[in-house]
């Protein structure tokens, strides 16, 4: 009796196996046939001659960025009334909840894409936009300046239409440079202008540095700033890596230099006593006199009381930090994703980002638009101008970007702990490079 | 009679076994072939044989230096917080007026969310400003810059695992407890000291639950991920990088997705054959009131 009842259970294990299995299977083909069902069916009301067409996007974000995307949609919605576009906010990790969309065959048709676009198209999951472009004629050097254009180009192909893109700009504290008897930084001024301007920012009392002139924190964009700046680059034409060069080691040694030499910046481990925190809160409390970061910091800074601040242009060619919308190859209705896409990259749907004072605008006419250059944050007119005065270095993005980041960033940190030397420092990093892109 | 027993025991058992059927034992299976393939999330995987473990055996150092650093951190942690946990409970199963209040407080550790104590111990164990090193620095001890320095890092999370102990103290007190009053007196009467009635009786006693603790503390510590992920993401240079961590890096940020199941695949064959180890030598030391049963 009791080996029948094994028996039986061994075929239920053995069926719930194989249809787990298949589930597993399926799942894994991407555009396996049972997917297609997708979110396409919504019937869309009024229809207005076309055919009424549902689309879905993803985006990353707060509550807000998703409101004032369907601010912008709806403006859209006027010129395209069959299109409906659900806005899908991914809450955590943008790229993993994607992926599973992609996988589980209900790809979103838009897609917020930000540095890892590179990822998605050299994977062949987004599609290159350029046809649609021409046949849309739309007027690419009138929509963007060439270095933002630029920053969503695969292989010589636009994948994406930048939609936000900020320039990283110095935030000072003016009353610190009142105090030090320092000009304020303008377009145009130099790296040498900002370490007299560093030097003269910090202060010691009693043998203990109380305000310190900079503090740029070991995020990638801090250092890659100053590799540029230097005439440096990552990788030469043919993609080789350019890490060991004279260029970069001086960059990197100006870096440590601000740390270990100058001493206007704060040491790893003084920030570690500090309780490991970020520049951003470092200038809203009043420990530093400059920092570099995105527009983001804008909206946080406007409601810290008691802190008189503007920005400025960087001292030289320095990062974007950008997102642009894409179209997944996967979508059942490119044409009308494009149309959506186009149209929020024009200047009266991206009029929204600036009012809800979310982020810069990517599009040159949003960007010198009197909308943008004399919005307030806070009550404050902030030097807005900024932002259309920065100079954008070609950004080495490529599909191994993560990896990248790793190789370079796990040598580096022991070189900003002061606990490696230049020299081997730049040696791992170049082998690494060499390895990981042979 | 039995086979009705039977019968109802599947009856109970099915909503756990559908479960682990249908969500658990399926992506496990898949992920056994996935770490035959080059799958990267986005396109249909190719079939790679033996690339992948050809790769984490002979080229990828990385990997060999996480599971250095995880059994580094295995190793001691594990036996520190056994004997710390044991000799808390030891203390904790004295009749004393207000015990209770000290039970909660060495418990409530545990409750925490590891989230939220790992920040915290960012902070205890910043270099000058931290409470541990003040603490160090009363007895004339220089504390070491934990959390940026190569060699500390992994104490530092040594540490930070010892914090939370409660949970197994709870078990060995509910053990201690568990002990029949006749035992320890026999061993009193007999002229034991109480040092000898610790050792000869209650610690055989909870070998069990000694036994217990060391198997899950052993896998818990082998697939340690978020201290290590909030608190030093692997670094200074990846001095605290482990398996786990190194496996979602692969998986979620690298794409390598069939690379990161064959790590899983090593890992899940290293912690089995530890836990066969521990449970092999379990005969040699593990008491059972009512005899071992040989099956």
């Amino acid at each position: 009796m009791r080996s029948k009842i094994h028996w039986i259970a061994m075929v239920l294990l053995l069926v719930a196996g194989i249809v787990a299995a298949c589930g597993g299977n399926g799942s894994s083909g991407g555009n396996g046939s049972g997917g297609s069902s997708g979110g396409d069916q919504k019937g869309g009301g009024e229809a207005s001659g076309s055919k009424p067409v549902s689309l879905t996007l993803t985006m990353w974000g707060s509550e807000q960025d998703k409101n004032t995307m369907e601010e912008r949609l709806a403006i859209v919605k006027n010129l395209y009334p069959h299109i409906t576009v659900e806005v899908n906010l991914v809450a955590g990790d943008y790229d993993q909840k994607v992926q599973t969309m992609i996988a589980g065959g209900t790809p979103p048709d838009i897609m917020m894409l930000a540095e890892n676009y590179q990822v998605y198209a050299s994977k062949g999951q987004i599609i290159p936009l350029d046809d649609y472009i021409a046949s849309h004629q739309v007027d690419m050097d009138e929509r963007y300046t060439p270095d933002i254009a630029n920053l969503m180009k695969y292989d010589g192909k636009q994948y994406g239409m930048p939609d936000r893109a900020g320039a990283m700009v110095v935030y000072y504290n003016k009353d610190m440079f009142d105090a030090a008897n320092v000009p304020y930084p303008k377009k145009g001024w130099t790296r040498e202008d900002f370490l007299e301007a560093a030097q003269k920012l910090t202060i010691k009392e009693n043998g203990k540095i109380v305000q310190w002139g900079y503090y740029p924190s070991s995020w990638w964009p801090q250092w890659m700033q100053l590799i540029y700046q230097n005439g440096g680059s990552l990788f030469d034409e043919s993609g080789k890596p350019t890490f060991d060069t004279p260029e970069v080691r001086e960059a990197l040694q100006f870096f440590n230099d601000l740390t270990y030499k100058y001493g206007v910046s704060p040491t790893p481990t003084e920030v570690a006593d500090l309780g490991n925190i970020g520049p951003d809160p470092m200038f809203a409390q009043g420990l530093i006199a400059m920092e570099t970061t995105g527009f983001w910091n804008i909206g946080s800074l406007a409601k810290v009381e008691g802190i008189n601040w503007d920005i400025a242009p960087v001292w030289g060619p320095t990062n974007a930090f950008f997102n642009g919308l894409a179209i997944t190859k996967d979508s059942k209705h490119k044409e009308e994703a494009f149309q959506v896409i186009e149209a929020l990259t024009r200047l009266e749907a991206q009029i929204p980002i600036i009012k809800n004072g979310q982020d810069a605008p990517a599009t040159k006419p949003a960007l010198n638009s009197d909308a943008f250059l004399n919005a307030e944050y806070g009550g404050r007119k902030i030097n807005m101008a900024a932002f259309s005065e920065s100079e954008i270095y070609d950004i080495p993005l490529n599909p191994k970007w993560n990896e990248m980041q790793k190789v370079i960033g796990d040598k580096l940190s022991t070189f900003f702990n002061n606990d490696a030397t230049l020299d081997e420092t730049v040696t791992a990093i170049q082998k690494g490079l060499e390895e990981l892109y042979q | 009679m039995r086979t009705r027993d039977g019968l109802w025991f599947y009856v109970f058992i099915s909503p756990w076994l559908f479960g682990f059927l249908a969500l658990t034992l399926g992506p496990i299976l898949f992920s056994i072939y996935m770490s035959f393939t080059d799958w990267d999330l986005f396109q249909a995987p190719h079939f790679i044989g033996l690339g992948n473990y050809e790769k984490i055996f002979t080229r990828d150092p990385l990997f060999w230096k996480s599971v250095g650093n995880t059994v580094y951190y295995a190793f001691i942690s594990i036996p520190l917080g056994m004997l710390l946990s044991l000799w808390i409970a030891y203390y904790l199963n004295k009749k004393l007026k207000g015990i209770s209040f000290f039970r909660v407080l060495y418990y409530l550790p545990s409750v925490v969310p590891v989230v939220a104590s790992s920040l915290l111990f960012v902070r205890l164990l910043a270099p000058n400003t931290g409470l541990i090193n003040k603490g160090l620095a009363l007895v004339g001890i220089d504390g070491p810059n934990w959390l940026l320095d190569p060699d500390w890092v992994k104490p530092a999370l040594i540490v930070m695992s010892l914090w939370g102990v409660g949970g197994s103290v709870v078990l060995l007190l509910a053990g201690m407890k568990g002990i029949p009053h006749e035992l320890l007196e026999a061993a009193s009467i007999d002229g034991a000291s109480p040092r000898k009635a610790f050792l000869f009786v209650t610690l055989p006693m909870i070998t069990p639950i000694i036994f217990f603790n060391l198997v899950t503390g052993l896998i818990g510590a082998l697939q340690t991920f978020a201290q290590v992920y909030i608190v030093t993401s692997g670094g200074p240079d990846n001095a605290s990088q482990m398996i786990v961590p190194y496996l979602f890096e692969n998986a979620f940020k690298f794409y390598k997705m069939g690379y990161a199941s064959a790590i899983a695949w090593i890992l899940f064959l290293m912690i089995l054959l530890l836990t066969l180890l521990v449970f092999r030598s379990s005969a040699l030391w593990v008491y059972y009131e009512e005899g071992r049963k040989h099956g």
